[in-house]
């Protein structure tokens, strides 16, 4: 990783909601292949700080750089200006959600093939094609032709990654991925996450698991009140926490 | 009853069919259109606009089709300026004024149906959408216009059949559709009751065979029903 140049970086990212301050001049740097899992309890500020990087929630200030190139925003009273800008960083850091958010009135295969021939412009043959390849890749081969409601949890989630790689990526982004399967169900897809970090991804990943955080991440971090209290590699933070917040985090936890 | 007589009526009064029909579909087609531009005037919040469409709204939903039907038909009629202006050739015949009452107040219900469509749409599918860099244009065609065409179908369903009935109005404009026949044969024959039932069975009919062109689309649509029916994949 000595040689590895800096696939997206945030500099002093906040943001407010209404009075409420929920991050805090946040910055982070992600090398190219690097996992960094962003940890943190309930109202921390991790899933907004995942969302903004993709601009799903706007930021109020701080610099987002994909590749090197910082990417302009800006929002009026409608909200965010969807400039091509925006649209093509989106494209580059395709978001896997907590609660899967497959196209419901889609195939699956249709879910996975839609935006790379509708906003990358491929032809519809070599999408479908891709599409088929990448649920083979998360052991859907079979259920292409399902919709989304005909399949569990753990398999809609697999869909979800599919239709995220479909996109060649730069950088994937999982907002707690696991959060809302079954128990049984949480298994089957941090297998393919793993599979995914293995297979030189570069993830920025927001999740509860963290026997799973200490196996796949290059980098933790620890948010706290919208600020990052401590990040380190897994061995530093899990097993030797330097600051209180963070033990009794993990404590708690753990 | 006499049978007979109703009987010979059914030709009658299916010639009137094409009036019906035709006040229907163009009123429908007004509605849609016009329906559409409320929804986006209503829900884009837009200043002036937007009020202004919540009154249209409202006017035309908390007032009687007859009324509007008259006020159209007899009412316009009275101003110089209307009848001085290019649409009067078009305003003086009865066939254009049920067409524009029923039309009108057809938007206003079909842009709260719409609007009751696009609400029912999950926040998590459009997110879902921008997350993937669609445009607003792209949203809306390929994701939330599609499922809220299936939300808003069963209401919309409903608002074509209040629609077929209420085109029956005309006749009272002295527009000879199902129901202007009906009346006029009834005072003919001095036979209401063969005459009314036998156009109310040519109703009826209609009102089965949209109800059942509905129910197709809607399981045609129906992504959710198919865990019932076990799709086996291809």
């Amino acid at each position: 990783m000595s040689a590895a140049t800096t696939r997206l970086s945030v500099q002093n990212l906040s943001k407010s909601f209404g009075s409420l301050r929920v991050l805090h001049d946040i910055s982070l740097a992600a090398d190219e292949g690097q996992v960094i899992t962003i940890i943190g309890s309930s109202g921390s500020g991790k899933s907004t700080f995942l969302r903004c990087l993709n601009l799903l929630e706007v930021p109020d200030g701080g610099a987002i750089s994909l590749d090197g190139r910082p990417v302009a925003y800006s929002s009026n009273a409608h909200g965010l200006k969807v400039t091509k800008e925006v649209r093509a960083l989106r494209t580059a850091l395709p978001m896997v959600f907590q609660s899967f958010n497959l196209w419901r009135h889609m195939s699956v295969r249709d879910n996975v093939a839609i935006a790379p021939i509708h906003v990358l412009g491929k032809p519809r043959a070599e999408a479908n094609e891709r599409a088929h390849d990448l649920l083979v890749r998360v052991g859907l081969g079979e259920r292409m032709h399902f919709y989304p409601h005909q399949l569990s949890g753990g398999q809609q989630q697999r869909a979800a990654i599919a239709r995220a790689l479909a996109m060649e990526p730069r950088a994937l982004l999982f907002d707690e991925p696991t959060s809302a399967l079954d128990p049984e169900l949480v298994g089957e897809v941090l297998k393919v996450i793993e599979e995914l970090a293995a297979a030189g991804n570069t993830m920025l990943m927001v999740t509860h698991e963290m026997g799973f955080a200490r196996n796949v991440s290059d980098r933790v971090i620890f948010l706290d009140q919208g600020r990052v209290a401590e990040s380190g590699t897994p061995e530093e933070l899990f097993d030797a926490p330097r600051t209180e917040r963070a033990a009794q985090f993990l404590a708690s936890v753990m | 009853m006499n049978w007979d007589l109703l009987l010979s009526f059914v030709p009658q009064l299916v010639a009137g069919l094409p009036v019906t029909l035709s006040i229907l579909v163009c009123s429908l087609a007004i509605g849609l259109v016009l329906g559409a531009l409320l929804c986006w005037a209503r829900m884009r919040r837009a200043p002036v606009i937007a009020q202004a469409a919540d009154f249209y709204v409202l006017f035309f939903r908390g007032t009687p089709l007859l009324v509007q039907l008259f006020a159209i038909y007899y009412g316009l009629g009275q101003f110089e300026v209307v009848r001085d202006s290019f649409a009067w050739p078009l305003l003086r015949e009865a066939w254009f004024c049920a067409v524009l009452a029923l039309g009108l107040n057809s938007a206003a219900f079909t842009s709260e149906i719409m609007r009751g469509g696009i609400i029912g749409v999950e926040r998590g599918q459009i997110e879902a959408a921008e997350a993937y860099g669609f445009s607003r244009l792209q949203i809306a065609r390929l994701v939330l216009g599609p499922q809220a065409v299936r939300f808003a179908l069963p209401s919309y369903s409903n608002e074509t059949i209040l629609m077929l009935k209420g085109t029956a109005l005309a006749s009272t404009i002295s527009i000879m559709d199902l129901t202007g026949i009906a009346r006029k044969l009834s005072a003919l024959h001095f036979a209401p009751f063969e005459s009314f039932i036998a156009a109310g069975g040519i109703y009826l009919v209609l009102a089965m065979v949209l109800t059942l062109s509905y129910s197709a689309i809607e399981k045609r649509l129906a992504w959710e029903r198919e865990r019932k029916t076990n799709v086996s994949p291809v």
